[in-house]
Protein backbone atom coordinates (compact mmCIF):
# COMPACT_ATOMS: atom_id res chain seq x y z
CA UNK A 1 0.00 0.00 0.00
CA UNK A 2 1.33 3.56 -0.92
CA UNK A 3 -0.23 6.47 1.78
CA UNK A 4 0.85 10.23 0.92
CA UNK A 5 -0.63 13.89 2.00
CA UNK A 6 0.86 15.80 -1.10
CA UNK A 7 1.46 16.03 -4.98
CA UNK A 8 5.08 16.30 -4.02
CA UNK A 9 4.91 13.10 -1.81
CA UNK A 10 3.26 11.21 -4.92
CA UNK A 11 5.72 12.03 -7.24
CA UNK A 12 8.09 10.75 -4.81
CA UNK A 13 6.42 8.10 -5.08
CA UNK A 14 5.63 7.47 -8.96
CA UNK A 15 8.73 5.74 -10.03
CA UNK A 16 8.25 2.47 -7.43
CA UNK A 17 4.78 2.46 -8.51
CA UNK A 18 5.62 1.99 -11.66
CA UNK A 19 8.14 -0.86 -11.09
CA UNK A 20 5.44 -2.67 -8.78
CA UNK A 21 3.00 -2.20 -11.64
CA UNK A 22 5.79 -3.94 -14.30
CA UNK A 23 6.56 -6.96 -11.92
CA UNK A 24 2.54 -7.16 -11.46
CA UNK A 25 1.80 -6.82 -15.59
CA UNK A 26 4.27 -5.69 -17.86
CA UNK A 27 2.45 -5.57 -20.58
CA UNK A 28 -0.45 -3.35 -18.75
CA UNK A 29 1.88 -1.20 -16.43
CA UNK A 30 1.92 2.47 -18.45
CA UNK A 31 -1.26 2.30 -18.90
CA UNK A 32 -2.25 1.36 -15.01
CA UNK A 33 -0.04 3.72 -14.29
CA UNK A 34 -2.23 6.22 -16.54
CA UNK A 35 -5.70 5.71 -14.90
CA UNK A 36 -3.93 5.64 -11.25
CA UNK A 37 -1.88 9.19 -11.85
CA UNK A 38 -5.08 10.26 -13.29
CA UNK A 39 -6.99 8.67 -10.20
CA UNK A 40 -4.48 9.90 -7.47
CA UNK A 41 -4.79 13.52 -9.26
CA UNK A 42 -8.57 13.44 -8.14
CA UNK A 43 -7.85 12.55 -5.32
CA UNK A 44 -5.14 14.89 -4.00
CA UNK A 45 -7.14 17.88 -5.77
CA UNK A 46 -10.74 17.31 -6.05
CA UNK A 47 -11.08 14.42 -2.85
CA UNK A 48 -8.61 16.10 -0.33
CA UNK A 49 -8.85 19.58 -1.86
CA UNK A 50 -5.17 19.38 -1.76
CA UNK A 51 -5.05 19.58 2.33
CA UNK A 52 -1.77 17.80 3.39
CA UNK A 53 -3.30 16.77 6.61
CA UNK A 54 -5.37 13.97 4.71
CA UNK A 55 -4.07 11.25 3.15
CA UNK A 56 -4.39 8.75 -0.04
CA UNK A 57 -3.85 5.46 -0.41
CA UNK A 58 -3.22 3.31 -3.13
CA UNK A 59 -3.76 -0.36 -3.05
CA UNK A 60 -2.77 -2.78 -5.48
CA UNK A 61 -3.89 -6.29 -5.97
CA UNK A 62 -3.58 -9.17 -8.52
CA UNK A 63 -5.77 -11.81 -8.60
CA UNK A 64 -5.67 -14.78 -11.20
CA UNK A 65 -7.95 -13.16 -13.65
CA UNK A 66 -7.25 -9.33 -13.23
CA UNK A 67 -5.19 -6.17 -11.13
CA UNK A 68 -7.04 -4.64 -9.07
CA UNK A 69 -6.16 -0.82 -7.91
CA UNK A 70 -8.16 0.75 -5.02
CA UNK A 71 -7.35 4.64 -4.79
CA UNK A 72 -8.85 6.01 -1.02
CA UNK A 73 -8.87 9.69 -0.31
CA UNK A 74 -10.36 11.65 2.91
CA UNK A 75 -12.53 14.34 1.03
CA UNK A 76 -16.31 14.67 1.44
CA UNK A 77 -16.75 12.42 -1.81
CA UNK A 78 -17.28 12.50 -5.06
CA UNK A 79 -20.58 12.42 -7.15
CA UNK A 80 -20.26 11.63 -11.15
CA UNK A 81 -22.47 14.36 -12.22
CA UNK A 82 -23.38 15.02 -16.10
CA UNK A 83 -20.86 17.75 -16.07
CA UNK A 84 -18.41 15.13 -15.24
CA UNK A 85 -19.68 12.63 -17.59
CA UNK A 86 -18.09 13.20 -20.45
CA UNK A 87 -15.18 15.39 -21.97
CA UNK A 88 -15.40 18.11 -24.56
CA UNK A 89 -13.44 18.60 -27.39
CA UNK A 90 -12.27 22.18 -26.10
CA UNK A 91 -12.59 21.66 -22.54
CA UNK A 92 -9.15 22.37 -20.09
CA UNK A 93 -9.82 20.24 -17.84
CA UNK A 94 -11.84 17.56 -16.79
CA UNK A 95 -10.14 14.34 -18.95
CA UNK A 96 -9.00 12.48 -16.13
CA UNK A 97 -12.18 10.41 -15.67
CA UNK A 98 -12.44 9.23 -19.06
CA UNK A 99 -8.65 8.52 -19.25
CA UNK A 100 -9.39 6.44 -16.39
CA UNK A 101 -11.98 4.90 -18.03
CA UNK A 102 -9.99 4.17 -21.26
CA UNK A 103 -7.20 2.24 -20.13
CA UNK A 104 -9.26 0.34 -17.50
CA UNK A 105 -11.89 -2.76 -17.76
CA UNK A 106 -14.45 -1.66 -15.29
CA UNK A 107 -14.19 1.26 -12.33
CA UNK A 108 -16.66 1.74 -9.21
CA UNK A 109 -16.61 4.10 -6.47
CA UNK A 110 -17.52 3.32 -2.99
CA UNK A 111 -21.08 4.50 -1.62
CA UNK A 112 -19.40 7.93 -0.16
CA UNK A 113 -17.50 8.63 -3.21
CA UNK A 114 -14.23 8.67 -1.91
CA UNK A 115 -12.71 5.44 -3.37
CA UNK A 116 -12.36 4.14 -6.67
CA UNK A 117 -11.84 0.94 -7.78
CA UNK A 118 -10.29 0.57 -11.04
CA UNK A 119 -9.79 -3.35 -12.08
CA UNK A 120 -7.80 -4.04 -15.49
CA UNK A 121 -8.32 -7.55 -16.99
CA UNK A 122 -5.28 -9.63 -16.95
CA UNK A 123 -3.97 -11.36 -20.57
CA UNK A 124 -2.12 -14.32 -19.34
CA UNK A 125 -0.47 -14.38 -22.62
CA UNK A 126 1.52 -11.11 -21.82
CA UNK A 127 1.85 -11.49 -17.84
CA UNK A 128 3.81 -14.05 -15.34
CA UNK A 129 1.44 -16.51 -13.72
CA UNK A 130 -0.58 -15.53 -10.82
CA UNK A 131 1.00 -15.40 -7.17
CA UNK A 132 -0.77 -14.14 -4.57
CA UNK A 133 0.62 -10.21 -5.35
CA UNK A 134 -0.39 -7.57 -2.12
CA UNK A 135 2.06 -4.31 -2.07
CA UNK A 136 3.64 -3.48 0.65
CA UNK B 1 10.30 17.00 -17.18
CA UNK B 2 12.65 19.35 -18.99
CA UNK B 3 10.86 22.31 -21.02
CA UNK B 4 13.45 24.42 -23.05
CA UNK B 5 12.10 27.50 -25.60
CA UNK B 6 13.55 29.47 -28.52
CA UNK B 7 12.55 31.64 -30.48
CA UNK B 8 12.98 31.63 -34.40
CA UNK B 9 11.11 33.79 -36.63
CA UNK B 10 7.69 34.62 -34.83
CA UNK B 11 7.60 31.22 -33.87
CA UNK B 12 7.90 29.57 -29.72
CA UNK B 13 9.91 26.64 -30.47
CA UNK B 14 9.54 24.51 -27.47
CA UNK B 15 11.04 21.73 -26.30
CA UNK B 16 9.54 19.08 -23.93
CA UNK B 17 11.71 16.30 -22.34
CA UNK B 18 10.40 13.48 -19.83
CA UNK B 19 6.95 12.82 -18.68
CA UNK B 20 4.47 15.65 -18.19
CA UNK B 21 2.65 15.43 -15.01
CA UNK B 22 0.07 18.04 -13.05
CA UNK B 23 3.28 20.05 -11.76
CA UNK B 24 5.03 20.17 -15.01
CA UNK B 25 1.78 21.17 -16.28
CA UNK B 26 1.50 24.52 -14.22
CA UNK B 27 5.08 25.48 -15.29
CA UNK B 28 4.41 25.34 -18.83
CA UNK B 29 1.50 27.41 -18.96
CA UNK B 30 2.88 29.90 -17.06
CA UNK B 31 5.73 29.85 -19.84
CA UNK B 32 3.55 30.12 -22.50
CA UNK B 33 0.89 32.20 -21.12
CA UNK B 34 4.08 34.75 -20.71
CA UNK B 35 4.89 34.43 -24.37
CA UNK B 36 1.77 35.40 -25.47
CA UNK B 37 1.01 38.01 -23.15
CA UNK B 38 4.65 38.97 -24.96
CA UNK B 39 2.48 38.79 -28.33
CA UNK B 40 3.87 35.10 -29.72
CA UNK B 41 0.91 33.51 -31.27
CA UNK B 42 2.35 30.79 -33.40
CA UNK B 43 4.15 27.70 -31.03
CA UNK B 44 5.75 24.36 -32.53
CA UNK B 45 6.09 22.67 -29.37
CA UNK B 46 8.38 19.08 -29.89
CA UNK B 47 7.30 16.08 -28.15
CA UNK B 48 9.71 13.37 -29.74
CA UNK B 49 11.43 12.81 -26.32
CA UNK B 50 8.13 12.75 -24.36
CA UNK B 51 7.00 9.85 -22.42
CA UNK B 52 3.83 10.72 -20.75
CA UNK B 53 1.41 13.48 -20.32
CA UNK B 54 -1.36 13.57 -18.43
CA UNK B 55 -4.99 15.16 -18.17
CA UNK B 56 -3.60 18.29 -17.04
CA UNK B 57 -0.56 18.27 -19.70
CA UNK B 58 -3.18 17.85 -22.37
CA UNK B 59 -5.38 20.43 -20.68
CA UNK B 60 -2.49 23.57 -21.09
CA UNK B 61 -1.98 22.54 -24.67
CA UNK B 62 -5.89 23.42 -25.27
CA UNK B 63 -5.91 26.03 -23.29
CA UNK B 64 -2.74 27.75 -25.25
CA UNK B 65 -4.59 26.52 -28.63
CA UNK B 66 -7.84 28.69 -27.84
CA UNK B 67 -5.70 31.66 -26.89
CA UNK B 68 -4.05 31.99 -29.77
CA UNK B 69 -6.47 31.12 -32.45
CA UNK B 70 -8.68 34.03 -31.93
CA UNK B 71 -5.45 35.81 -32.17
CA UNK B 72 -4.76 33.74 -35.61
CA UNK B 73 -2.21 32.38 -33.90
CA UNK B 74 -1.36 28.01 -33.63
CA UNK B 75 -0.44 25.31 -32.13
CA UNK B 76 1.37 22.52 -33.41
CA UNK B 77 2.60 19.23 -32.09
CA UNK B 78 5.89 17.06 -33.52
CA UNK B 79 7.04 14.20 -32.69
CA UNK B 80 3.91 12.56 -30.89
CA UNK B 81 4.84 8.62 -30.40
CA UNK B 82 4.30 5.54 -28.36
CA UNK B 83 1.74 6.51 -25.54
CA UNK B 84 1.52 9.73 -26.08
CA UNK B 85 -0.23 9.91 -29.52
CA UNK B 86 -2.14 7.61 -28.40
CA UNK B 87 -3.64 10.01 -25.60
CA UNK B 88 -3.96 12.68 -28.53
CA UNK B 89 -6.00 9.91 -30.73
CA UNK B 90 -8.05 8.36 -27.66
CA UNK B 91 -8.90 12.11 -26.60
CA UNK B 92 -9.53 13.31 -30.02
CA UNK B 93 -7.13 15.82 -29.47
CA UNK B 94 -5.22 15.08 -32.57
CA UNK B 95 -8.12 17.13 -34.29
CA UNK B 96 -7.72 20.19 -32.05
CA UNK B 97 -3.85 20.53 -32.97
CA UNK B 98 -2.05 20.15 -36.17
CA UNK B 99 0.27 16.84 -35.26
CA UNK B 100 3.38 16.37 -37.60
CA UNK B 101 5.63 13.63 -37.61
Amino acid sequence: MYSFSSLAEFAILRDSIKRELVQTCEEDALRLFIAINEGVNNAIFHGNKEDNTKKVQIIIERSPEDVQIIIRDEGDGFVKTKKTAGMELWDENGRGLDLIGLYVDSCWWNTKGNEITLVKKINPAYCKPFRTYTSL
Amino acid sequence: MEITTNISEKEVIVTLSGSMYVEDAAVLREKLMGFIESGYKQFIIKLHNVDYIDSSGLGVLVAIQKKVLPKEGHVTLTGAKGVVKELFELTRLNKVFTMQA
